[in-house]
């Protein structure tokens, strides 16, 4: 079989993530990862920076004022429902 | 109209009753949500305001069916799409992958990955690498930057992106592939230069 690059092993990387990757090209990016260490290191952050993403959209870290709030149902209650 | 009709029907002060209070229970979820995906403070309050606006002029059509919370988020996220497709034609953009693979499709020199040493239990760690990953993301271009946020923020799946955006299959793989490896390439650089690994 022969080694796929490592720029094909990342496009694998993220196809596998939504779990749209063939068996063969699953098979494929197994043994690559065995061989390449740089390749390992990239899913290894890869993984690292969804989990992040993940966590970070469940966090709330910004509000609006009361002022804000009130010029919001302000400007649209002037508005015809 | 009847007496029966009268007494479900709600008046239009109870409506009124009833949208403050969304707007007073959901409109900082909604302008988190906005400010998360990287928008300028002013453009995310201008979409959290368009937001309640159409929520009140279609007040009536909200049957109730779905939560109010889900209702306003579909309509943010339907406005932010928008933004989305009129800012940027979406088409590839030509970047130049020659910075992280050679002509053999080999990790470049410069851009070989390297372990960054982050550690999951401490708080500070954390703290920084997602201060890191907001200024990283924020370079993202427009199409790069829309495409990442609806597969990673929203849970969007290739198919429905694609959709909403009406790009080809191999259009969104070559975009999601970039975006990844430019964000990755950023962190990494951030990362390494803060702790002189």
């Amino acid at each position: 079989m022969k080694n796929i690059s490592c720029k094909e092993a990342v496009d694998l990387i993220l196809r596998k993530e939504e779990g749209k990757i063939s068996l063969l090209s699953s098979v494929k990016l197994q043994y690559h990862l065995t061989v390449c260490r740089l390749c390992r290191t990239f899913l290894k952050q890869n993984s690292l920076i969804n989990r992040h993403v993940r966590k970070r959209n469940q966090t709330m870290k910004y509000r609006l004022s009361d002022e804000d709030k009130e010029s919001i149902i302000h400007n649209a209650l002037n508005s015809k429902p | 109209m009847n007496a029966f009709h009268q007494m479900v029907t709600p008046s239009y002060t109870e409506m009124q009753k009833q949208f403050r209070n969304w707007v007073l229970d959901y409109s900082d979820l909604l302008y988190n949500h906005a400010m998360m995906k990287g928008f300028e403070k002013s453009f995310a309050q201008d979409l959290v305001q368009e937001t309640f606006y159409s929520a009140w002029k279609s007040i009536e059509a909200f049957e109730g069916k779905a939560s109010a919370k889900t209702w306003l988020f579909v309509i943010l996220k339907n406005k932010i799409t928008d933004h989305f497709r009129k800012a940027a034609p979406i088409q590839v953009p030509i970047a130049n992958e020659h910075q992280f693979f050679d002509d053999d499709g080999h990790w470049e020199k410069s851009a070989f990955p390297r372990e960054l040493m982050i550690d999951p239990t401490s708080e500070s760690d954390n703290d920084e690498f997602h201060r890191i990953l907001e200024n990283c993301s924020a370079k993202l271009n427009g199409t790069h930057k829309a495409v990442f946020w609806m597969k990673y923020m929203d849970d969007m799946d290739s198919d429905a992106i694609c959709a909403t955006l009406s790009i080809s299959a191999n259009n969104y793989w070559t975009m999601i592939h970039r975006a990844k490896v430019q964000l990755r390439a950023c962190l990494e650089k951030s990362w390494l230069m803060i702790h002189k690994l």
